[in-house]
């Protein structure tokens, strides 16, 4: 599974996030959205996932499975011009991935050291904090002690609204100008930043900034880190009301605002993001009320769901690799298009197997040892290989060691160039099950397999 | 021209104004007692303090000499010197009760009725 697939499938899962949000953002726990963001982390971040027949990319590709010949003829003219001399290596566009590739992760280390800018600037500046004083913030910090973890309280002149920093050793750090008299507040506060703490949302947000970093070309990514980054102080709003009760409503509302009037002293920046967030806190506490049964039940529901559809990758009806036959026809049978100086050509479904024993042992006579090097061109339906196939050679090669070479997407399709070195020709090894692709096989000749990279460069 | 401390810096100050010359290593041990600083946080402060004019370098051993009295300090205001380069990040990086962008006293009026309505 390569990045793009990757970004699609967190993107998919993203979308439907906020769609749901957006409809239901009072109507469920705030976990559900918690957890929601998890499963769009983790299917941003993994490259694997589990095939189910449920996925919507099993439903999508039933969609794109029904006109792929179109596809496969544009490819055989990029395959096929007319000279025939290893005509698939001419083609490929050397310089098109690695600018790619570098673009990528300049991107992301751009954003990746702003990121660490800022935390190492902002961790320095909150390590400059000095101790807090007033008595009750002391009571407080001496009732939550609990933890493994040694939690402090320490006030700063530098900063304009409470926070919390460190994972191991957290430290929650209140600006200086606070009104330390009012104790409601200050209950409310202290509150606030122990459940971030006990919720490890430093953790969270850490594992939210990496995410972004990778997959800063995609819009969703984004529309994720603001959102999730948001969701972490509902969900903590949530617990603390759960703590409080229904009766702490009022102070906690009042307590969130006086914070937000604290900061007015200094430059006010209008912004309508703030706004929203703002405004969606305070209507989510005054509309706080225990969950019913039924919203958990549905929230409990919606999130399998959502993952089994969304975060799940495509697979067949079986749950085993396709085969062509039982899937309408929908791909062309293996056909021969060429053999001659060493260049066998099929197009269409082929098992590895036959295609050595058919392609390159009886059309010319070739039988591979160790040590071999094979220079073959794949391209794949989107189909029964799932996920896996434009992250390498076929399922049914895993057996050789395959040096990547260069690979091209058209549309859809996809086209890799490879060394493939046979280091076993024990055939039972060899393919099991179909592969759906058009394999170009340039067997290099035996003495002179070194100068392969550079010949075809 | 008075210079402008942070609270951080007037520890350290605080520290020259009473007991006079100090060097760096003793001004860290003293600060590691009262307020928990490392000596890497301490070390940033005084070279904050050199740079901002306040406390000039001596050798040996990293002498610190105060170059203005009590008198001439004015407190920081915070929102004036808060680093403006990276605003908006730093909320989104750390957990927070609120985030820095603000909103106008009307938006908070509004919300404060919608709170108000509520039973206490």
């Amino acid at each position: 599974m390569n990045l793009i697939q990757m970004s699609i499938g967190g993107g998919t899962l993203i979308l439907f996030t906020v769609l749901v949000r957006s409809v239901a953002l009072d109507k469920l726990p705030k976990k559900t959205f918690f957890v929601l963001w998890c499963v769009s982390v983790l299917r941003l971040l993994l490259p694997v996932s589990i095939p189910s027949p449920f996925s919507v990319f099993t439903q999508a590709e039933r969609v794109l499975h029904s006109q792929p010949e179109v596809p496969v003829m544009e490819f055989m003219q990029i395959l096929m011009p007319a000279d025939g001399q290893a005509p698939v290596l001419q083609t490929t566009s050397a310089a098109s991935v690695p600018v790619l590739t570098i673009l990528w992760l300049s991107g992301a280390s751009l954003l990746a050291s702003y990121f660490a800018i800022v935390y190492v600037n902002s961790l320095r500046k909150f390590r400059t904090s000095l101790p807090e004083e007033t008595p009750f913030a002391q009571d407080w910090l001496a009732q939550h002690q609990r933890g493994l973890r040694s939690v402090q309280v320490r006030q700063s002149d530098r900063v304009v609204s409470p926070l919390t920093y460190g994972i191991l050793r957290p430290v929650i750090l209140l600006p200086k100008n606070m009104d330390r008299s009012n104790e409601s507040v200050l209950y409310c506060v202290l509150t606030h930043e122990y459940i971030h703490i006990r919720r490890f949302d430093a953790v969270t947000k850490l594992v939210l900034a990496v995410a972004l970093c990778v997959h800063w070309f995609n819009p969703l990514a984004w529309i994720m880190y603001c959102l999730a980054n948001r969701d972490l102080e509902l969900i903590c709003d949530e617990q603390v009301l759960q703590e409080l009760g229904s009766k702490g409503r009022k102070p906690y509302a009042l307590a969130l605002l006086e914070m937000e009037e604290n900061k007015q002293r200094g430059f006010a920046l209008f912004s309508h993001f703030g706004k929203l967030a703002m405004e969606e806190r305070i209507a989510a506490i005054v509309n706080y009320k225990k969950r019913s049964v039924f919203a958990v039940f549905l929230a409990v529901l919606l999130v399998s769901g959502a993952t089994t559809a969304f975060a799940t990758g495509p697979a067949s009806e079986d749950g085993s690799q396709v085969t062509p036959t039982n899937q309408n026809e929908p791909f062309p049978e293996a056909m021969l298009l060429k053999s001659e100086g060493g260049v066998v050509m099929y197009s269409g479904y082929m098992d590895f197997e036959e295609f050595i024993q058919i392609g390159l042992v009886e059309q010319i006579g070739f039988q591979p040892e160790a040590g071999d090097n094979v220079l073959a061109s794949a391209v794949y339906y989107p189909n029964g290989l799932g996920d896996d196939a434009p992250t390498g050679f076929p399922a049914s090669m895993c057996c050789l060691t395959v040096d990547f070479y260069e690979t091209e997407t058209f549309g859809h399709l996809w086209r890799g160039v490879y060394m493939a070195e046979f280091t076993t020709i024990d055939p039972d090894e060899f393919a099991k099950g179909w592969m759906d692709f058009l394999l170009n096989c340039v067997i290099a000749d035996r003495d002179d397999s070194i100068d392969q990279d550079t010949k075809y460069a | 021209m008075a210079v402008k401390l942070f609270d951080s810096e007037l520890k350290v100050m605080d520290i020259l104004w009473r007991e006079g010359d100090t060097t760096a290593k003793q001004i860290a041990d003293i600060l590691k007692e009262s307020t928990g600083w490392n000596i890497n946080t301490t070390y940033t402060v005084i070279k904050k303090c050199i740079a901002k004019g306040a406390v000039e370098r001596r050798e040996p051993h990293f002498l610190c000499h105060a170059l203005i009295d009590r008198a001439t300090i004015q407190a920081a205001e915070t929102d004036e010197l808060l680093d403006k380069l990276f605003d908006g990040a730093p909320e989104q990086l750390f957990a927070s009760l609120v985030g820095k962008r603000t909103l106008s006293k009307k938006q908070i009026k509004a919300l404060r009725q919608m709170v108000d309505g509520l039973e206490e």
